[in-house]
């Protein structure tokens, strides 16, 4: 009897802890998944609506005219120009735009975002000298604060 | 110490305070652990959650992906059938055989579009993480009234992220606003009439050779139909054949028709602006046609 009555408390006490360190567990595997669920919810959010616009903006071939027009002539007004044409079907969000070659390097940006921000692209082809060049659009978008 | 039956009662009654504090206390552990196992499968309905929803995204992605393949595809599409086809208008010997002319525009837009879509679109794709499989160009020219230039593009879509696979067509019409019929008939005429004005020029009596074949140069140049659009280059020799006593010379005047010279207006693709603007060419249908003709010049006091 007396084995019995101590070899009870012990399992209880075991069976206890590892329950509470299960819970533990549990909570701070939660928090962080809640919070990435959070997040997720956010991001995807943005970029279904920088999608939107980037294939509502597409239709319109003013603003892939601007692009090429500044990509081959370098002329500034037109880069502005397709960014204003972004900006007003983005209210109540920051936007910058930045072209870049397909070597990276920055032909031009415009505009400014906070951190964080959500960025999606569009790949230009355009036809200069018997060659096909690449270049690639970059749009950040962040809420404005 | 109370005995019942030889029972210690203080013991029994321990015992059914014990067992029922273990019981409450597995009761508590139990529910402890429901309440874990629901937190578990929270989480793991959390994780698909967002597995789905990277999913959902991945599939927007994809479709942005498939929306930039397809407008740079019509784009490279139409910047490779404005180039070939001014290439070819302006080059062709052989307008006149609007079959021919179609049939080589086909084959050559077949193998260029095939060329250009291979080459570039790879390039595209690799920045969305999916890989283009281009199946089959196929091309297609009608040309009953203007030349109307269809092209059909199959492709296969992998998204290299979810590993699915997806088949695309793409399918692009160009209007070249060049009607070859038209150019051919009207060139035909042309023919025609210069053919009657050399005709009725033939064994002409005149006075001065000189004189003559300006004449037939300014008749030649007056009778070409719709002067605006078509122009003739020729060349005219002046070959004496015959000189009787200085009464009459016989000459043979050699008009070498090389080529009509018609202006016609082709829808240009401009990838500037991505659109189509009307542009005027000249386009070169040779004839390579010799014609002689007699003239019989007479001396001024003879006539």
């Amino acid at each position: 009897m007396n084995s019995r009555g101590t070899i009870f408390p012990i399992v209880d006490l075991i069976l206890a802890i590892s329950l509470l360190m299960l819970g533990v567990m549990v909570i701070f595997t939660i928090k962080p998944l809640l919070m990435e669920n959070k997040l997720i919810k956010q991001v995807d959010e943005e970029l279904i609506l920088a999608y939107n616009v980037m294939a509502n903006v597409i239709d319109d071939r003013k603003f892939l005219g601007c692009i090429t027009r500044y990509i081959m002539y370098n002329y500034k007004q037109a880069l502005t120009d397709a960014y204003d044409m972004l900006r007003d079907r983005l209210p109540n969000r920051l936007l910058k735009m930045i072209l870049l070659t397909s070597n990276g390097q920055i032909l031009g940006e415009v505009g400014y975002v906070h951190m964080p921000f959500v960025q999606i692209r569009y790949v230009f082809m355009i036809y200069e000298g018997g060659v096909w060049h690449k270049y690639v659009l970059l749009i950040r978008i962040s809420p404005e604060k | 110490m109370k005995e019942v039956y030889g029972i210690n009662m203080y013991c029994l009654s321990g015992f059914h305070q014990r067992s029922k504090g273990a019981l409450s206390t597995y009761a508590s552990l139990l529910l402890l652990l429901s309440i874990i196992m629901s937190l578990v499968s929270y989480i793991k309905v959390l994780e698909e959650e967002n597995e789905l929803r990277a999913m959902a995204l991945r599939a927007v992605e994809v479709n942005m992906a498939l929306l930039n393949i397809n407008e740079e595809l019509k784009n490279m599409a139409f910047v490779t059938i404005s180039n070939s086809l001014k290439e070819l208008l302006m080059n062709s010997d052989n307008v006149d055989n609007v079959t021919v002319v179609s049939k080589i525009l086909k084959e050559q837009l077949k193998y260029e579009i095939l060329k250009v879509a291979n080459e570039c679109i790879d390039r595209v794709a690799d920045d969305y993480g999916v890989k283009v499989y281009i199946k089959e160009v196929n091309v297609k020219t009608i040309v009953s009234g203007e030349l109307i230039i269809e092209v059909n593009i199959t492709m296969k879509v992998k998204d290299n992220v979810l590993g699915i696979s997806k088949m695309e067509s793409l399918s692009v019409e160009y209007n070249t606003g060049v009607s070859l019929k038209k150019i051919t008939a009207e060139c035909r005429y042309t023919l025609k009439q210069i053919e009657h004005l050399l005709a009725d020029s033939n064994h002409t009596i005149c006075k001065d050779i000189t004189e003559f074949v300006k004449q037939l140069n300014r008749n030649i140049t007056s009778v070409v139909y719709n002067k605006d659009s078509i122009n003739v280059e020729k060349d005219i020799e002046i070959v004496l054949v015959n000189e009787r006593s200085g009464l009459f010379k016989e000459y043979v005047i050699r008009v070498h028709l090389v080529k009509l010279i018609v202006k016609i207006g082709i829808n240009e693709y401009d990838q500037i602006t991505r659109s189509f603007n009307n542009r005027y060419i000249d386009l070169a249908v040779y004839v390579n046609k010799n014609y002689d003709l007699v003239a019989l010049v007479i001396r001024k006091n003879v006539l």
